[in-house]
């Protein structure tokens, strides 16, 4: 360019239409998952999550891809977001190329999307600890969903060691906000905006130690995602070859240590596209006294002892049976009247079912034959109180004159009334007979029993003629 | 066609070239236009030729000056936060504007993040109302900084633990929370506001600056306004703002000032070197008249040689003929009343711009450096 003159430069380009922000806990295992983020994107920015979806990132969408593949259940399929799967893949490169931020990846799975199949990878349903909220909040930040959170096999907090909860508001459902108020929030109750869910009654329910154990190796497998990506499955499989060569009982023992099928394992290590699910690779972990994480980077040093977590199945135990003992106490059990049943003796005595039935079968088919009446007399009564409960409920509308409504029934005795509770069920089919309104969807009468239904008409008939006694007074 | 006739039919065509190569929007050609020569564009059509001419823009003093000026201002690491550029119409203000912003980013804001937008520039709006339109100045605001959904914005605020969602959408308050929340996490550094007399022209100024200050604290932003001389008074009388601003003052060449009219002419000469046909008018030969037509201004210079050649590329032949310049310069009683404004505008300014203070001229600075050499520094105990 010359020094006498220049030319009036180009606009300097756009910023991406959405944030950059870093996600929380960049770099830990308490990273927040995507899920998590877009909640905190449409936060920043003011809006509703389901407008910045469908304005902004919808448009962003490769062609050819619908974006009706994208509209699906917050609470129940918000975990597709951070699988490993084509979907997952999609929103990710769809939000990197709103926000511009590649570390996107750490707060998905994707990057083990060479490393392990994703069947039974994801919860469907959201959870979260509550001391990590409340931690969020004393500390000033705004409570976020980790991604930790989102596996299914993690039940408790590796930080706190205490279960994780549901997601559900602990309100009432006439606390409730109405639609028009909520808004979708991480670490925020949509149904009455409770910041940290402290509508939920916390109780520490303390986890067991291999519940601890799972949560700590999958903190660790997030912490080190970016190392697994890296890492050549081609790799992993020839070290885990060599290794089974040098084992106890090769192949077959590493199975059994993992309480996986030999089959299985050898597929995997022999096939090049063959891939474990998740839980398979943590079950081998565990049996092998490796983490997860160390696994999945071919590093394979002990480090611990291994560890049974509690989804594996049980060793086969063999013990001498005193038969004497064990038939002193089934017939103790035969003739007592507390409910028993032969799984229950099972972990009393300490002995099989299976092993009880070939050693004693006359006295077991009796127990189970007894378990089974016991327990159709209580689903019987169960059935019977619903029936009984919800016939009463619906006289009392009549009698009211009220509408027959879920709604009515539960302010009438004070209880919430939900659609999948029997008693609710009976309700609404009791109320069909009238015509009140249509129902919509599968009918509830045709899930019953025919003895039920029986019942429910006979009730039906009562309250039919209670009706036309009340409309004619 | 009459001689009458053609000249109206010419004129037109004028118009419609000369408004087709100054669009402000960048033509899809403007990059490629960018890299060619002189001897390269002179195959090419008028319009393209035109726009290539309008996209050139000569260097000269006081836009070193004033840009060497505005980089010191616009250190992040200093106390002033509004920064005023002021100066007559047409000097180049804007221009000047619209270069800076690739100057700033390739100077301070290397780094930045694809996300981030460290220099924003907004128009002020002039709605025609009794005042100020904030709701409009904040959606183009915003707008500047591609920020989705700006008519959907909803404050939300906690109260006793909940979350709470305020009931009105689109409301100031909203606006301004969604202003502060994006000049936040865009990394906003610099906002500048062109036309800024349409937000200073009604009788509230002191509110309006105040706002305008409030915005600055957000987040160390500093704003730069633009403007001619009619905001010079309310940039000097508001003291709140007088701490922490400064005026740069765009000046033209004076007429009688030799060292002035020997830069115009250089700039003259550059524009002719760069002359989009191939018959270059002598512009040297009148230089001094186009000083007159100009006020010394290089905007308006540029402006009348951009009218000059569409002119003369409407020509037959593109033949350049000296009546052209009638219809190139302003006409005499606008530049009357602006040769009039501007001097008001200028004398108002004597001593409140930067570097106007007590060490500004020759024989202060000579008396300082004889103090200084003179006095024996006193040790300081560390």
């Amino acid at each position: 360019m010359c020094e006498d003159y220049y030319f009036e430069p180009p606009e300097p380009p756009l910023p991406t239409a959405l944030y950059g922000f870093a996600p929380q806990g960049l770099g830990t295992g308490q990273i927040e998952s995507l899920q998590g983020y877009l909640l905190a994107l449409a936060r920043a920015h003011r809006v509703a999550p389901r407008q910045l979806v469908s304005q902004v990132l919808y448009p962003l969408l490769p062609p050819g891809i619908s974006p009706l593949q994208f509209t699906f259940s917050w609470r129940a399929q918000g975990g597709q977001l951070m699988h490993v799967n084509k979907l997952a893949r999609q929103w990710l490169d769809v939000l990197q190329r709103a926000t511009g931020r590649e570390e996107l990846a750490k707060t998905t799975m994707t990057p083990l999307q060479l490393h392990v199949s994703g069947e039974g990878m994801m919860a469907t349903s959201l959870r979260h600890c509550h001391k990590c909220y409340s931690e969020d909040i004393k500390q000033g930040r705004v409570p976020y969903r980790r991604l930790l959170w989102s596996f299914k096999t993690v039940t408790c907090c590796p930080i706190h060691h205490v279960n994780l909860i549901e997601s559900n508001c602990g309100k009432p459902t006439i606390e409730h906000l109405p639609a028009r108020l909520r808004r979708q929030m991480g670490g925020v109750c949509q149904c009455c905006s409770s910041v940290g869910f402290n509508c939920i009654e916390s109780v520490d329910l303390h986890s067991s130690e291999s519940e601890i154990w799972l949560s700590e190796q999958y903190q660790e497998l997030v912490a080190r995602l970016s190392e697994v990506e890296s890492t050549s499955m081609s790799d992993l499989k020839v070290a885990l070859i060599n290794h089974s060569a040098r084992s106890k009982g090769g192949i077959a023992g590493m199975a059994a240590r993992a309480a996986l099928n030999k089959s299985t394992l050898w597929r995997f290590l022999h096939l090049p596209s063959a891939r474990l699910s998740l839980k398979g690779m943590t079950k081998l972990a565990a049996g092998e006294g490796w983490s997860v994480a160390g696994l999945l980077c071919a590093d394979l040093t002990s480090r611990d002892k291994p560890v049974k977590p509690r989804f594996m199945k049980r060793d086969r135990v063999y013990v001498k049976v005193d038969r004497v003992a064990v038939k002193t106490q089934l017939e103790e059990a035969l003739k007592s009247e507390a409910p028993t049943s032969l799984l229950r003796l099972q972990k009393e005595i300490g002995v099989t079912y299976k092993r009880m039935a070939q050693i004693f079968p006359g006295l077991c088919e009796q127990i189970q034959a007894k378990s089974t009446a016991t327990r159709r007399t209580r689903v019987h009564e169960i059935r019977q109180q619903a029936l009984d409960q919800a016939e009463s409920v619906i006289s009392a509308l009549i009698r009211n004159k009220q509408r027959l409504t879920l709604r009515n029934a539960g302010s009438l005795d004070g209880t919430d009334w939900f659609p999948r509770q029997l008693r609710a069920r009976i309700f609404l089919t009791l109320r069909e007979d009238f015509g009140t309104k249509p129902f919509v969807g599968l009918c509830p009468s045709l899930r019953f029993g025919s003895d039920m239904r029986y019942l429910i008409e006979e009730a039906s008939k009562r309250v039919r003629a209670q009706s036309i006694e009340s409309h004619w007074r | 066609m009459t001689s009458t006739a053609s000249t109206k039919h010419r004129m037109q065509r004028s118009d419609e070239l000369l408004e087709s190569a100054t669009v402000e929007e960048p033509i899809d050609h403007d990059n490629m236009l960018r890299r060619l020569k002189r001897a390269e564009i002179l195959e090419l059509a008028p319009e393209l030729r035109l726009r290539w001419f309008y996209l050139v823009q000569c260097r000269h003093q006081e836009l070193t000056r004033v840009t060497a000026d505005l980089l010191e201002l616009l250190e992040p690491n200093n106390e002033v936060s509004i920064i005023s550029i002021i100066g007559m119409t047409g000097i180049g203000k804007t221009t000047l504007a619209n270069s800076l912003k690739t100057t700033l980013r390739q100077k301070f804001f290397k780094d930045a993040l694809p996300s981030e937008a460290p220099i924003l520039y907004v128009k002020a709006p002039a709605n025609g109302d009794r005042s100020l339109s904030w709701k409009t100045l904040y959606r183009r605001v915003l707008k500047s900084s591609n920020e989705p959904l700006i008519n959907l914005k909803r404050a939300s605020v906690v109260r006793n633990d909940h979350l709470q969602l305020e009931r009105s959408k689109d409301s100031l308050g909203d606006l301004r929370e969604a202003i502060e929340s994006m000049l936040v996490q865009r990394n906003v550094r610099v906002l500048i506001i062109d036309e800024a007399l349409h937000l200073l022209r009604f009788k509230n100024y002191e509110a309006v600056m105040d706002t305008l200050k409030s915005l600055a604290d957000i987040y160390a932003t500093k704003l730069l306004l633009i403007g001619s001389y009619d905001i010079s008074k309310m940039m000097q009388e508001y003291g709140q703002v007088a701490r922490r601003s400064e005026i740069i003052h765009y000046q033209r060449y004076e007429r009688g000032v030799t060292a002035h009219e020997a830069e115009f002419a250089r700039v003259l000469s550059v524009m002719q070197s760069l002359w989009p046909c191939n018959e270059v008018p002598n512009l040297l030969a009148i230089a001094d008249l186009l000083m007159q037509t100009s006020l010394g201004s290089v905007g308006l210079l540029k402006a009348s040689m951009l009218k000059l050649a569409s002119l003369q590329m409407r020509n037959h032949h593109e033949r350049f003929e000296s009546s052209m310049l009638a219809k190139a310069v302003k006409s005499s009683k606008s530049l009357v009343k602006i040769e009039g404004e501007v001097k008001i505008g200028e004398e108002e300014l004597r001593g409140a711009a930067y570097g106007d203070s007590l060490f500004a001229s020759d024989e202060a600075i000579k008396k300082v450096v004889r103090q200084m050499a003179t006095s024996p520094k006193e040790a300081v105990d560390v």
